[in-house]
């Protein structure tokens, strides 16, 4: 493999010739080979590349950073976000516990493709934008972090969770609706009760999830406050006025989600309680999906020795041995994916 | 912290959507079960509590259980409800 020489405030160190990253995020990955390879999560990166188009447009609007930096900066945000250089961050999550070396991870492949966008060569010792001093202005590892973390954890809540929790509530509902009229027996303790409807027993699968969905939605607010703009310790050192509310619009423009800049930025570098809240409601919702996934395989246990009160579609021979068998294998992924 | 927020996120909401197309669309009630189920039920003696109480019905199903009987068989013998009594107040449909 063919390398450049890269360095920084410890001195040089050889990187892969192709790749854009610079002398910290090769020195993470020697330093720590924890896992798979490259297991900091896209959505991260993906976060961490609209923080830092938003970071530079502000800078270039109060007047801390060249319009034309900040320009090139938004266009290799672009390339990234459109999933042009995901093998340029080869960083595992097991690293430092301020995640610094992944923010300096996109502050150097920033850098280094703005300056190959500009015309440059990877080896040259002067280069269009400085990782610290251009991509990283106003900003430290210790707000631009937390700050990702809430804009990934964000996404993927209005994107994929919320949608697919919602979904399953409406088949449900549907479910229940259908099921109305046909009277059963109830059971508790797994022993025979009085009777109810299937559709009844549906219904309160409906309101679980109505109750698990409202729980999540909740805990958006707390993940829209973001940290950017406290820098090291809260205080927003070394940021210009006005850029921790201009910051914090620029990334909800750029989204389209209401984030806003944290009141406190104090709790928002120091803490991470948004994020444990929202995974106190996708535990709510992970009981929920237990429970109701549950309770229907064994309404579908059987077809002839077990209760059989309900029919699963056969999706494939559940057996390599046993001819003829099906498994209700839906319930049985949902109920891995809750533990 | 939050690899695993991301993962358990994704994962929920995939599954559900999974578990709703290939499971839940397609599921159906197995009327015959569900009859023959809701018809040995020894808890539909339950109704008679507010008409008899709970200890004579008690009994009604213990013998019933005791006897493989049904409950109209053993409420008959035991003589604490008449045929047409036991029709009328033991109907799951007026349970749910």
């Amino acid at each position: 493999m063919e390398y450049r020489i890269e360095h920084d405030t410890l001195g040089n160190v050889e990187v892969p010739a192709d790749k854009y990253w610079g002398a910290q995020t090769q020195r993470s990955k020697m330093n720590f080979k924890i896992g798979p390879e490259a297991s900091m999560p896209r959505e991260i990166i993906d976060a961490f590349a609209y923080l830092k188009k938003a970071a530079a447009l502000t800078n270039a609007e109060l007047g801390v950073l060249d319009q034309e930096k900040a320009d090139l900066i938004a266009q290799v945000v672009d390339e990234i976000l459109a999933g042009k250089l995901y093998d340029n961050f080869p960083l595992v999550i097991w690293q430092t516990g301020s995640g610094t070396q992944s923010n300096m991870n996109v502050n150097e492949v920033i850098a280094n493709r703005g300056h190959v966008i500009k015309g440059g060569k990877l080896t040259d010792e002067k280069k269009a934008l400085h990782p610290n001093d251009d991509v990283n202005k106003s900003q430290s590892s210790n707000d631009t972090f937390p700050t990702a973390m809430h804009i990934a954890a964000y996404k993927m809540l209005v994107e994929v969770t919320i949608p697919g929790v919602k979904h399953l509530r409406d088949r449900l509902a549907k479910k229940s609706e259908e099921f109305k009229d046909i009277v059963k027996t109830g059971r508790t303790h797994w022993m025979d009760a009085t009777p109810l409807t299937l559709g009844q027993e549906f219904s309160g699968y409906v309101s679980q999830l109505d109750h698990g969905l409202k729980a999540l939605e909740a805990t958006l607010d707390h993940l829209s406050e973001l940290a950017l703009g406290g820098t090291a310790t809260g205080t927003g050192l070394n940021t210009p006025k006005g850029y921790d509310e201009n910051v914090a619009g620029k990334i909800a423009q750029l989204t389209g989600f209401p984030f806003k800049t944290a009141p406190n930025k104090f709790e928002a570098l120091s803490a991470h309680d948004a994020i444990v809240e929202t995974s106190g409601a996708l535990k709510q919702l992970a009981v929920s999906c237990m429970h109701i996934a549950n309770n229907v395989r064994y309404l579908a246990s059987g077809p002839r020795c077990s209760i059989g009160e309900v029919n699963l579609s056969a999706n494939e021979p559940g057996s390599s041995i046993m001819p003829g068998k099906v498994n209700p294998t839906q319930n049985e992924a949902l109920t891995m994916v809750c533990c | 912290m939050i690899s695993n927020l991301l993962q358990s996120a994704r994962l929920l909401g995939d599954a559900c959507v999974s578990f709703a197309d290939k499971a839940i669309a397609g599921a159906e009630a197995n009327l015959k079960n569900i009859r023959h189920n809701l018809e040995n039920s020894l808890m539909l003696v339950t109704a008679l509590n507010t008409h008899i109480g709970y200890e004579k019905s008690a009994k009604i199903t213990k013998k019933a259980h005791a006897e493989v009987t049904t409950l109209r068989e053993a409420a008959l013998t035991l003589g604490f409800v008449t045929d047409e009594e036991f029709t009328e107040w033991v109907d799951p449909a007026k349970m749910v």
